[in-house]
């Protein structure tokens, strides 16, 4: 039978790329004729895309929610026992389903920006929804034909005939993947890459239409700033997964796909900085649109890199064909926009020059160019296995030394401007003013470097870190209070009000501010990596060790694996004394997923703002010694908070004006919708920990199920493990399974000895021995399996080597695989370790039953174990300390952005024309401040000349300088 | 006076010649030859005395652990090479036998390879075909076979 779902997603994915191409056509005619009722079918055909796609979505994400494994792509990422969460979040865990995502979202975007650029940007539209049409039909041909989630799996016989094949199970989700953070980081990045495309349409169009400037740019500006955001707050969250996930210790590999993430952002950074030189000054206009250009052309690449395999990398899709398609699109895009760029290239004539080097423009243009080389630098770098292999047969790679070396010294010079930048004024700055407005930050970086040295930093780059972001906290926090107190003077408000009325009337410059103190307190956090200490050993369980004023004691090893289908998971619980007194619990867990077959470590992270400590269970080893890493960074949480404020910053110079208190609660409730919408995703790891009722591993329909309920584990001595599992077989379907097919179970082939099975059916128990199948390891139990329910415990050994992890259970009945994991080590049973149940009784209840031997006994004394620690209120131990600021980490930052896309969309909804009043305001008194200027120089020249006598020269001058100081003061502008 | 404009290149000359000094010595202290475990054995001598970064597959039951060092072989299709890790970096929790690794450091004359860093691949099951689900019993009967 062929699958409803995949047809229906098929046919919305045909359906949408129809709709595209039309729309492409209708967009294209109607900006060739110029008739508005065109470009309005263009807009509804946009519309019409959008709802295909996303039909697709929705079919593509009811057949993983509902496991429909004839779908290749669902069987590949998910499995039954996956939580339904992570079922979902799967969307994007694959190559075919990551690429319907991205081109859903374009489709959004697009859909937004016909609808805002038919109010504010007509004669621009309909060029723009042609490419931006143009880039979402390559995207859904590619999802059509290449790369296809809906593809159907098949059975090809030798023969060469083909049978639709449907799987019992999927083959899981990448574990890694399975990271509250890790759900929440590729949508947010995809639409920072995604929407890079609309204001790459736009610029395109407005080349085109040969409107290289006028207002529109303000709209431009504000596209980019969303996908600037989104892109930055994807990275973040990108290092926050990896340092939470990879487990070691660090959150940054500078791998070539997280240099292609930050390639895009780099230049868009450049672009939001020198489109403000453009907006206020006239200048580097062709320069911004070859930025805009890039940074879309860039976002591609990243695709292209992350999907093709050329790089060598470990967050690749691996090989795929679809990278010839992305080369091709890249090419022909990149020729065709850069050749149009350099076609209208006569029309960005600059409207002045540079006057000086201590200006703000100057400034800008040294920002610019500081953040193009460490995108050469790092693009350089990411390549060069590429073309090191094209120039000399060899392919040379690059580590962390040529990365680190290249882009600490230039982000040390992106601070230093952050923080002077501010200070310096537009055309030219006077002497006299850097004389003033500098000592006070200058003296700060004094301070700093010094705090840098006190607390043991010896290295100049770390120094300068110290003394840098001290100068430009003291540069931007002055700057803003020097305002406030002039609008207070000027105004008679109050400093609060005044503080509030700043941030009102110039957000985008006040925002920006606040970016910078997030890039500061970010770069604090990268510079406390100089500081990372960290130890390692193997610790039995009492044994500990010492990092700092700390100890790290290992209270206690445990293996559990109590009902949770999805892993099982081994987790030693380290007690941390401070100074010798109890400071928290930290208790690493190494998992292993059924599915997958692969393990995963999850950190234990004790986060505050001066340090993190965090622990990684990196093994268990012979003996029941675990093997732990912990690490002591300093200042990481920083980084987290830098996101934070980066995201609060781009929030701040986004929203739309508050006008009122109404706009205040309106943000206000938009954050809070955003903090709830990210707590699912906290939510969904508890979800996944483990409950007590009893594994189903797997199903067959209805009529038998077969639930393990028992998994003991144990050694008889440093060689020997014993593996006993009781199943629960219950038969539902009317029908007896007879002894000849029976009950097949496949053991090891190192089994030592014989396999005992003992069977329960309703209390009667009967002793079977399995009959060894001559040719391979499969036991064969001969019992009928009758209508109800019965219970099977089996019982074997093998010898037990430390390094073989894992070991799988064939119950061929029907034939099926599940794998059960065996943990290296068996639990040391350790007398003291058993309280709730006291030794004498705990012999009396074994005595009593039936005769047990020795490895039997052991096996339930484990399990009685494995009960007893689960009991969590143990008196004389730690408990665990709550975290906060560890637990606020990840909703904070995705609930910042989720909440700010929301905001975004409703802002740029709203009717308000693409200039805001604040930017207005600013735009005009920057040029009222400069016919002052030149009102004054005149003044001068006139005086000198002879033109003009004392006193008219001074009534004019006392007037002008009148005039300025009311527009300094009415704005706390700055000239 | 030199105009503003020479000024503004002439600071843009110097931080790019800066920025292309550290690039250099960066790509003179980091490069290593990337290759795989047949190129490194093709090699012979010119093998040794330089950084390289070699991929291929940990053998199966290779992998013994012995007082904070960690020895493996390493292959792809041919002979295989030993690779002895000294470090503290735990490893990642996708490297294992059977899977696809890389390796970096120096080739020793003794035939040994001195790793001080070791990346894994995801387990070749991610990278393989739908066929492993097909034949309905386990992957494990897949395994990263060299050269596939």
């Amino acid at each position: 039978m062929a699958s409803w779902v995949a047809e229906i997603g098929q046919g919305f994915l045909m359906l949408a790329l129809s709709l595209c191409l039309w729309t492409v056509v209708l967009a294209w005619s109607g900006a060739q004729k110029k008739e508005p009722r065109l470009v309005a079918l263009a807009r509804k055909g946009m519309a019409l895309t959008c709802l295909a796609a996303s039909g697709a979505v929705l079919c593509l994400a009811y057949a993983l929610a509902k496991s429909h494994f004839e779908i290749a792509y669902v069987a590949k990422v998910t499995n039954r026992d996956l939580p339904l969460f992570y079922k979902l979040t799967a969307l994007w865990a694959g190559q075919a389903g990551s690429l319907l995502l991205w081109t859903w979202l374009l489709s959004l975007y697009g859909v937004f920006a016909a609808a805002l650029g038919k109010r504010h940007l007509p004669d621009l539209l309909p060029w723009a929804m042609t490419i931006a049409g143009i880039t979402g039909a390559f995207f859904l041909a590619l999802n059509l034909f290449a790369a296809n989630p809906f593809q159907l799996l098949k059975e090809v016989f030798t023969d060469g005939t083909e049978r639709p094949f449907i799987p019992r199970d999927g083959q899981g989700l990448n574990p890694l993947l399975q990271h509250p953070a890790m759900t929440i980081h590729p949508p947010i990045l995809y639409l920072g890459y995604v929407g890079f495309t609309i204001p790459f349409a736009f610029a395109m169009a407005a080349l085109i239409v040969r409107k290289a400037d006028g207002d529109w740019t303000a709209s431009l500006r504000r596209w980019t700033l969303v996908s600037w955001l989104f892109l930055g707050t994807g990275i973040v969250l990108g290092g926050y997964w990896a340092y939470l996930e990879l487990g070691w210790g660090g959150y940054w590999a500078w791998d070539p796909v997280e240099n292609a993430s930050i390639l895009p952002w780099f230049t868009a950074t450049a672009f939001l900085h020198s489109i403000v030189v453009q907006q206020r000054r006239g200048m580097l206009k062709g320069w911004n649109f070859t930025l805009i250009a890039a940074t879309f052309l860039l976002c591609i690449f990243g695709t292209f890199l992350t999907r093709s395999g050329i790089v060598s990398s470990v967050h690749a899709f691996g090989k795929s064909t679809i990278g010839p398609f992305f080369a091709g699109f890249l090419g022909i895009s990149a020729v065709l926009s850069l050749a149009l760029i350099a076609y209208r290239w006569r029309d960005f004539r600059a409207d002045h020059r540079f006057e000086s080097m201590l200006s703000r423009e100057s400034s800008f243009l040294y920002n610019n160019f500081l953040f193009l080389l460490a995108c050469l630098a790092i693009l350089g770098g990411t390549l060069f296995p590429v073309f090191s292999e094209w120039f000399t047969g060899n392919q040379i790679t690059l580590g962390q030394d040529f990365y680190n070396g290249v882009f600490i010294p230039i982000g040390l010079l992106i601070l230093l401007l952050m923080g002077a930048a501010p200070l310096l004024d537009w055309r030219k700055t006077a002497f006299a003013e850097v004389k003033r407005v500098f000592p006070v930050p200058l003296s700060a970086a004094l301070i700093g470097l010094s705090i840098g040295w006190a607390t043991g930093a010896r290295s100049l780059y770390t120094l300068l870190a110290f003394a840098l972001a001290a100068f430009v906290t003291v540069a931007t926090v002055l700057d803003v209070c020097r305002d406030a107190a002039c609008r207070r003077k000027n105004r008679t408000e109050s400093f609060p009000a005044a503080f509030a009325g700043l941030f009102r009337v110039n957000r985008r410059r006040y925002g920006g501010y606040v970016v910078h103190l997030g890039m500061v307190a970010m770069a604090m956090g990268l510079t406390g990596a100089a500081f990372n200490t960290h130890v390692q050993g193997g610790l039995r369980e009492g044994q500990s060790l010492a990092l700092g004023p700390y100890i790290f004691q290992c209270n206690r090893i445990r293996i559990d694996h109590h009902g949770n289908p999805n892993y099982a998971t081994a987790l030693a619980e380290i007690d941390v004394f401070q100074n010798g007194r109890a400071f928290t619990r930290l208790s690493p867990e190494k998992r292993f997923y059924f599915a997958s077959e692969q393990s995963t470590s999850e950190v234990a992270l004790h986060s505050t703002l001066r340090e993190d400590l965090y622990a990684v269970l990196s093994g268990l080893e012979d003996d029941g010694i675990a093997s732990i890493q912990i690490y002591r960074n300093p200042l990481v949480a920083w980084i987290w908070l830098g996101g934070f404020l980066m995201a609060l910053g781009t929030g701040i110079a986004l929203l739309p004006a508050p006008k009122s208190g109404k706009g205040f609660a309106l943000a206000l409730a938009l954050m809070a919708a955003g903090f709830l919408s990210g707590n699912p995703s906290a939510r969904a790891q508890a979800s996944t920990r483990p409950t007590t009722s009893p594994a189903r591993l797997f199903e067959t329909g209805n009529s038998l199920q077969v639930h393990l309920s028992v998994l003991m584990l144990g050694a008889l001595d440093a060689h020997t493990l014993v593996v006993q599992k009781r199943y629960r077989i219950v038969n539902e379907a009317n029908a007896i399974f007879p002894a000849e097919e029976g009950i097949a179970l496949y053991v090891p082939e190192s089994t030592i000895g014989d396999v005992t099975a003992t069977i329960d059916r309703g209390g009667v128990k009967s002793e079977i021995r399995p009959v060894p199948d001559p040719r391979s390891s499969i036991y064969r139990i001969p019992i009928p399996v009758e209508p109800g329910e019965l219970s099977l415990d089996v019982r074997y050994r093998i010898p037990f080597h430390p390094g073989e992890h894992a070991m799988k259970e064939v119950f061929l009945y029907p034939t099926h695989a599940f794998p059960v994991f065996v943990f290296p080590p068996s639990v040391h049973i350790r007398s003291d370790r058993i309280e709730p149940v006291s030794r004498q009784e705990r012999m009396n209840r074994y005595q009593t039953t039936q005769g047990f031997d020795a490895g039997e006994a052991l096996l339930f004394i484990l399990w009685d174990t494995a009960l007893a620690l689960e009991d969590p209120g143990r008196p004389g131990t730690i408990m665990e300390r709550p975290n906060r600021l560890q637990k606020i980490q990840l909703p904070l930052i995705a609930g910042t952005t989720l909440c700010l896309f929301l905001a975004v969309l409703g802002g740029l909804a709203r009717a308000r024309p693409p200039k805001d009043s604040g930017e207005v305001d600013s735009v005009q008194l920057e040029k009222q401040v400069q016919v002052l200027q030149d009102t004054l120089r005149n003044l001068d020249s006139q005086r000198q000349a002879g033109l003009l006598d004392e006193n008219a020269y001074r009534e004019r001058q006392n007037e002008a300088q009148r005039k300025l100081m009311r527009i300094r003061s009415q704005s706390g502008w700055k000239e | 006076m030199k105009s503003p404009q020479v000024k503004l290149l002439l600071g843009m000359v110097v931080i790019l010649g800066i920025t292309g000094w550290m690039a250099y010595s960066g790509i003179q202290s980091s490069k290593a030859y990337y290759i795989t475990t047949d190129e490194l054995l093709e090699l012979k001598d010119g093998a040794f005395g330089q950084r390289l970064r070699v991929a291929g597959y940990v053998m199966e039951d290779s992998m013994r652990w012995e007082e904070g060092k960690l020895g493996f072989s390493l292959s792809v299709r041919g002979d295989s090479i030993a690779v002895v890790y000294i470090g503290s970096r735990p490893m990642p929790d996708t490297f294992r036998e059977g899977s696809q690794a890389v390796v970096e450091g120096e080739y020793t004359r003794a035939g040994l390879f001195l790793a001080d860093l070791i990346q894994a691949k995801c387990s070749s099951k991610y990278e393989a075909e739908l066929n492993s689900l097909r034949e309905g019993t386990s992957s494990e009967k897949h395994p990263a076979a060299p050269g596939d």
